[in-house]
């Protein structure tokens, strides 16, 4: 018997919980994992469901806007890459991520294979070998947009979480996952 | 319409294969996550448990022998962290971890958080904002130590990974967890 120790605290099971509260849910352990987890969700998924496939839905650059150029800690008008896939399993969609990337600040060698967008992030952090580390920047429930309509067929709640990927002290990208509430309600095994 | 996609390939999932086919068995899918996370292993056990507590077992500096220092990518003789816990919730023990740690590589704020504030290592480097590559080295079965035979009060076979983590393109932590074989199944 272990009798004593420290208590690991973490915010983001508090998060979890209080958005348990507030909408007056439970979310199932595979919907936690999938929000509070650091590394790659499609580990996740693909260890879940069995092979998982990207899909590159739209991709383009842009000046960053005020709200872009605050969130992403860049000049305004710098020029972002916008890049939007969905991840397949299962013969349907699973989780919508919408990423803003800020190039300049990613390696060089890795521009190609981001811009593409047929590599998810986390392949691509461990094949360029990039030092950084992900900051969960919050999870919340939210109605779909049009987007997300045409995609899932469903017109119910969204749990999303945004999260960032920091190199050299910078922030090289902010993503947005997205799911509808009722998937991963089944109890992992 | 979606037209077309890339398939992802997973090379933990291969290798978590390899061990179910090796001792016929069939990990849990908690297992094959615990296994395949990149960050700390106490957040998914928050997940599942609630909030968990950390135990120090042992802790102290030590000549790094040929073993470790392979490992470690460091010179024999050079020191060493050892440091070894135990994750548990309410008494019941869940992971053991066992961790080297090269001191010539730390800082001094992060040798005292590991000396003094007894937080987990995954905590530690998100604590000091610690850029890092995480690789996940081995997956295996095998049989208890003494002490986790102690520990989990059984004599049966443990899953365990072995993983390190990078900074500054060196090793800064090597990781080896384990728990008995019929935990997380549920």
């Amino acid at each position: 018997m272990v009798s004593k120790g420290n208590l690991v605290k973490n915010k983001l099971h508090d998060r979890i919980k209080q958005i348990e509260a507030e909408q007056g849910i439970k979310f199932s352990n595979t919907q936690k994992v999938l929000l509070t987890i650091e590394g790659s969700i499609t580990a996740i998924l693909d260890v879940l469901y069995g092979t998982v496939s990207i899909f590159l839905l739209r991709r383009h650059f842009e000046p960053a806007d005020s709200e872009t150029a605050a969130f992403l800690d860049v000049e305004e008008g710098e020029e972002i890459h916008y890049r939007e896939v969905l991840i397949h399993g299962r013969g349907k969609p699973m989780i919508y991520a919408l990423s803003y990337i800020a190039l300049n600040r990613c390696k060089e060698e890795a521009h190609d294979d981001l811009v593409n967008g047929e590599i998810p992030i986390g392949k691509l952090l461990k094949k360029y070998e990039v030092e950084s580390r992900r900051e969960i920047r919050d999870i919340y429930i939210e109605k779909p947009n049009a987007t997300l309509r045409e995609l899932f067929k469903t017109d119910e709640d969204f749990v999303s979480r945004d999260y960032v990927i920091i190199q050299n002290k910078q922030i090289i990208m902010r993503t947005k996952e997205s799911f509808p509430i009722s998937y991963f309600t089944e109890e992992m095994v | 319409m979606i037209q077309e996609g890339t398939i992802i390939e997973n090379e933990i999932r291969e290798k978590i294969t390899q061990v179910e086919q090796e001792h016929n068995i069939k990990l849990s899918t908690t297992q094959k996550i615990m296994l395949c996370i990149r960050g700390p292993i106490t957040t998914i056990l928050d997940v599942l448990y609630g909030e968990v507590n950390l135990f120090m077992l042992d802790q102290h500096f030590e000549k790094s022998d040929e073993r470790i220092a392979d490992l470690l990518k460091i010179s024999e003789g050079d020191q060493i962290d050892y440091r070894e816990v135990i994750v548990h919730k309410n008494g019941r023990p869940l992971v053991y971890a066992l961790s080297y740690i090269p001191t010539s590589r730390i800082t001094d704020k992060i040798m005292k958080d590991l000396k003094e504030e007894r937080l987990t290592t995954g905590k530690i480097i998100d604590k000091n904002y610690i850029e890092t590559t995480r690789v996940i080295k081995k997956i295996y079965i095998e049989k208890p130590t003494p002490t986790q035979v102690e520990l989990f009060k059984t004599q049966e076979d443990m899953l365990t990974r072995e993983y390190i983590m990078f900074h500054d393109k060196k090793v800064v932590i090597w990781t080896k967890e384990s728990y008995p074989l019929s935990y997380f199944k549920v």
